[in-house]
């Protein structure tokens, strides 16, 4: 289980997120709900020194990750900002995930 | 484009601080956009207007006709966040040279200091998707500190850059009565200000100021002409951008509205770029070929984009040191071009591209305006 959930086109086959009643490349209506591999690379991370969450302690880290099906999610770091510079491969972590309600991703995956 | 911006008009402090809000606020900014254009209040065929965050009304534009005693043909409020009056003058001409309106009239007005938190909150809740990026409890900053670190990882600016962006356009705020914060910046104080999100500290945001400003877009000749308008729309929440190139819409852009207009970027005397953040600008002077090619680096070493500059960027302090909405860009590069800038005036300015951007990056609004 990845914990990623992603919306795939019958018709063309590619995938979106956030779900929507049609494909937002083809327009097509046919479109599953399918399970992401939770894998994909980082296109940018920052660090929140000011959330509009007040349970969420700052400073902490955010990345945007692209996924390897084409959509960008946005995760929670567990770790050093640093360690997820532009273009890292990373992969979402199951567990953190189903714990904390929202996607966290805690490391690069190995080289 | 065969219509030109006949008039403009800004409110100062005291004013807005007698209205009793965004209505009555947009209603004398018309009034005195009207008086600088030198036309009747009859002769308005059209009311536009962009609503306010704080005391939102669905009919707002009508309400400010009505509060003018106004009867145009059209009365529309429309809305596409920081873009919208960029995008409005685009409406407008539409309305013109459809032969619907002869004398458009747009107006932003809204009186958010006094409200700032909530207002922060709503104007955060509006560009985050509630499912996907509201849950992690990004603000507006949050979201463009993503393409502030990707535009520095991928070499093409340094944090120094962003700063020097902040000081150079204060430095041009030091000359405008109007501007919100006067004060001299350096570097070292923009690099050493709390941070925010990522690279941007509170120098690289823009302020949240009190404001009301109209603008006029006539058929009839006027001295400052609008030679070529274009948009992009791409998407609106940062997770649908284009992550392979978040610069590929608005540089795709640029060259139509310069085609549009006949002239390259070399040949603009002067520029107004929509700085809700330093990195706002600094992706704007690359996708618009302000740099002419040489980088960041090159264009920002002093005097950059400040007083002296080859070509000035936001001569009025821009949203970073002056006022809070992109309408301000426009009124400033109209009184740059007809010569009415006093001391910040920037002699033989004869073309400007101004710039609004509304969400994330998301929709982009300009213009090229000249006078011959």
């Amino acid at each position: 289980m990845s914990a990623v959930e992603l919306q795939r086109c019958r018709a063309c086959g590619r995938c979106q997120s956030y779900p929507r009643a049609l494909c937002k490349h083809c327009g097509a209506r046919e479109l599953e709900s399918v399970e992401g591999s939770g894998r994909g690379t980082v296109f940018a991370t920052t660090v929140v020194h000011r959330s509009s969450r007040e349970d969420l302690a700052t400073p902490y880290g955010l990345t945007l990750v692209r996924m390897e099906e084409g959509p960008m999610l946005m995760a929670l770091l567990v770790g050093e900002a640093a360690d997820f510079p532009a273009g890292a491969e990373v992969a979402v972590d199951p567990e953190a995930t189903r714990e904390r309600g929202l996607l966290t991703v805690s490391g690069q995956l190995p080289g | 484009v065969t219509a030109s911006l006949t008039g403009v008009a800004a409110l100062g402090a005291d004013e807005l601080a007698a209205c009793s809000g965004p209505v009555e606020a947009n209603a004398l900014a018309v009034a005195a956009a009207l008086d600088d254009a030198g036309i009747d209040r009859g002769a308005v065929d059209a009311v536009l207007t962009y609503d306010s965050i704080v005391a939102p009304d669905i009919m707002q534009a009508n309400r400010v006709a009505e509060y003018l005693g106004l009867a145009p043909s059209y009365a529309a409020t429309v809305g596409s966040g920081g873009a919208t009056p960029a995008a409005a003058v685009a409406l407008a001409i539409g309305l013109v040279e459809a032969g619907l309106a002869r004398n458009v009239v747009f107006a932003h007005a809204d009186l958010r200091a006094a409200v700032k938190r909530e207002a922060v909150g709503r104007m955060a809740a509006v560009v985050g998707n509630p499912e996907f990026e509201a849950p992690f409890g990004p603000i507006v900053p949050t979201l463009y500190s993503f393409l502030a670190q990707w535009l520095i990882e991928s070499g093409r600016a340094t944090r120094e850059d962003l700063a020097r962006i902040a000081v150079q356009t204060r430095a041009w705020a030091t000359l405008n009565p109007a501007a919100k914060m006067r004060a001299p910046l350096t570097v070292e104080e923009v690099l050493d200000a709390p941070p925010v999100a990522g690279p941007l500290g509170r120098y690289d945001c823009c302020l949240i100021t009190d404001f009301a400003g109209a603008l006029v877009v006539s058929g009839e000749p006027g001295e400052v002409r609008i030679l070529a308008a274009a948009g992009a729309a791409t998407h609106e929440e940062i997770l649908q951008m284009n992550a392979d190139d978040p610069l590929a819409a608005p540089t795709a852009l640029a060259a139509e509205l310069y085609e549009r207009a006949g002239i390259a970027a070399a040949d603009l005397d002067l520029a107004y770029l929509y700085d809700s953040f330093t990195i706002t600008t600094a992706l704007q002077l690359l996708a618009y070929g302000l740099d002419r090619g040489e980088g960041l680096g090159a264009l920002l070493a002093d005097p950059g984009i400040g007083p002296g500059a080859r070509l000035p960027v936001n001569t009025h302090g821009g949203l970073l040191s002056a006022t809070t909405s992109g309408l301000f860009h426009l009124v400033e590069a109209v009184r740059q071009l007809r010569g009415e800038a006093d001391d910040r005036q920037v002699d033989g300015a004869r073309t400007a591209l101004v710039t609004n951007i509304g969400g994330v990056f998301s929709n982009h609004a300009a213009l090229v305006l000249g006078v011959r």
